[in-house]
């Protein structure tokens, strides 16, 4: 659990609240999209648009909350405008629906042991089901939170994960499924790349 | 099976966040992120610039302020459209409810309270309406004193699906209304986001009113990634029934005019060129920045700072 994502840092600077908060936030974004690089900027983004309504965000009783949303949001918002860092990327517009994986971030790892296959698995899920799993399971966040975080209905939340889940369950039960054994003999590990 | 699965998330997550190195986080603590400072706009008080004798009651507000990428605003329009049932109502809500905690936390801040914290005392002057976007004005008087807000919403709405509002409550501690103006506003002028605001008489337009100014928006610290709203909200005068500024980049903006005051605004930073006043007297143009000559057959007006070209109709 990171208290931090859902505590209140109460009335500070913005530069306190940079300090404070830049790296959870990163983390967070860096497990959507599960790239640095890309991570470093929708961080910076947000982080620009927290400054610009610093005045009521200082006020509100979760500020990181608040940032944490605009992160998320900002994340998933990239995977559908396109992807600045030049990697793999559809350009197909269906990229919103949380069907379709988000491709580039298939990076293989070359250890496989448990724990490698749930981050291949996870790797290849849609940037909304994988943002539903991190807030989720990394953000210890309920569904209701979720929910708002992502601006979707509580339903749509229950509907993601449990798809996702079901997904990896499938793959980890099976390997013929869709496994990293089936893609152990590429390449060297680039993750974060 | 899914305890387990949800244990192992869980720990998969840990293990992928520790990638997150010191010099990411460096990386994003160092940026320079400029926040906004409180005040990002001003209503100055008409007699600020010595014209009060000659005002026929015109008050300026302009806020430049970042937010999103001109991709967020791509349902803007130059013209205002009609607005949908219960738009301007929920946008006036929305508005009052961030006023208040502005309000709140400026007062707070002060260690006094210069600012009317009564919401109820708060009325709504004006609605710009340009698709889901929504401008209003808002003025409150309470015990002698005056202050003006404004409140654009929703904004970026690619970026956030939920109403966001970008509320400027401020500033005049003001006198009050002087003789003949509908409403004078004092405050000091935000340096880097203004350089000045006047307010200007209809010098040779009859009862008609312009806003005038002097470079009227400064050039402010802009990120590369960001990209600026501007509004402009005033007292048109009761003479006025059309305004429309023509902005450095030929765009045409037309304001909303209605029960003596005007409302505009446009996603971007472009300077106000000039603006076009219908009143019963006919089509006044006035030419920014103030003491820039127009062209053909203009007057000028007594005022120290504006040049009017009479266009007669």
């Amino acid at each position: 659990m990171n208290e931090e994502s859902r505590s209140s840092i109460g009335p500070t600077s913005f530069e306190d609240f940079v300090n404070h908060a830049s790296a959870s936030l990163l983390r967070t974004a860096y497990l959507i999209t599960w790239n640095v690089p890309e991570a470093e900027d929708v961080v910076q983004e947000a982080l620009l648009r927290v400054a610009a309504r610093w005045n009521r965000v200082s006020t509100m009783e979760f500020p990181q909350a608040y940032a944490r949303r605009v992160v998320v949001t900002h994340a998933t918002e990239v995977s559908r405008k396109g992807n600045r860092h030049g990697g793999h990327f559809r350009g197909d517009t269906a990229e919103t629906r949380d069907d379709v994986p988000d491709d580039r971030s298939e990076q293989p790892f070359a250890l496989i042991d448990a724990r490698s296959e749930i981050l291949w698995l996870l790797a290849k899920l849609s940037r909304q089901q994988r943002a539903v799993l991190v807030l989720k399971y990394f953000e210890d966040m309920s569904e209701s939170d979720v929910a708002a975080t992502l601006s979707i209905p509580l339903g749509t939340v229950k509907s993601t994960s449990s798809r996702a889940l079901e997904r990896m369950r499938r793959a980890l039960s099976d390997p013929s499924v869709d496994s990293l054994a089936q893609h152990r003999t590429i390449a060297p590990i680039t993750r974060g790349s | 099976m899914n305890q387990d699965l949800e244990t192992e998330l869980r720990s998969a997550f840990e293990f992928r966040a520790s990638d997150v190195g010191e010099d990411s986080i460096s990386r994003v603590r160092d940026r320079e992120y400029a926040p906004a400072r409180r005040h990002s706009f001003t209503r100055v008080a008409i007699g600020a610039s010595g014209v009060s004798a000659l005002a026929v009651g015109l008050g300026v507000t302009i806020a430049t302020f970042v937010s999103g990428t001109p991709a967020a605003y791509a349902n803007w329009s130059p013209t205002p459209t009609v607005a949908s049932v219960g738009q301007i109502a929920a946008a006036e809500s929305a508005c009052l409810t961030a006023l208040g905690a502005d309000i709140a936390q400026a007062n707070a801040a002060q260690g006094s309270a210069p600012y009317i914290a009564d919401v109820t005392a708060w009325h709504s002057t004006i609605a710009d309406v340009q698709g889901p976007y929504v401008l209003m004005g808002f003025t409150a008087h309470q015990d002698g004193v005056w202050n003006s807000a404004s409140c654009l919403t929703p904004t970026a709405t690619s970026w956030s699906r939920g109403p966001e509002i970008f509320m400027s409550a401020d500033a005049g501690v003001a006198t009050g209304p002087a003789s003949g103006e509908s409403a004078a506003f004092g405050g000091p002028l935000e340096s880097g986001h203004l350089t000045n605001t006047a307010v200007k008489s209809g010098a040779g337009l009859g009862d008609s009113s312009v806003p005038a100014n002097s470079d009227m928006i400064a050039a402010p610290s802009i990120d590369a990634m960001r990209t600026e709203v501007t509004f402009v909200i005033g007292d048109a005068g009761s003479a006025v029934s059309a305004l429309a500024f023509s902005l450095s980049d030929g765009t045409i903006v037309d304001a909303t005019v209605r029960n003596g005051y005007y409302a505009a605004w446009w996603p971007s930073g472009s300077v106000i060129a000039s603006a076009q006043v219908t009143s019963p007297s006919g089509t006044a143009s006035v030419t920014f920045p103030l003491g820039a000559q127009p062209s053909g057959d203009g007057s000028t007006s007594g005022a120290s700072n504006t040049v009017i070209q009479s266009s007669q109709s």
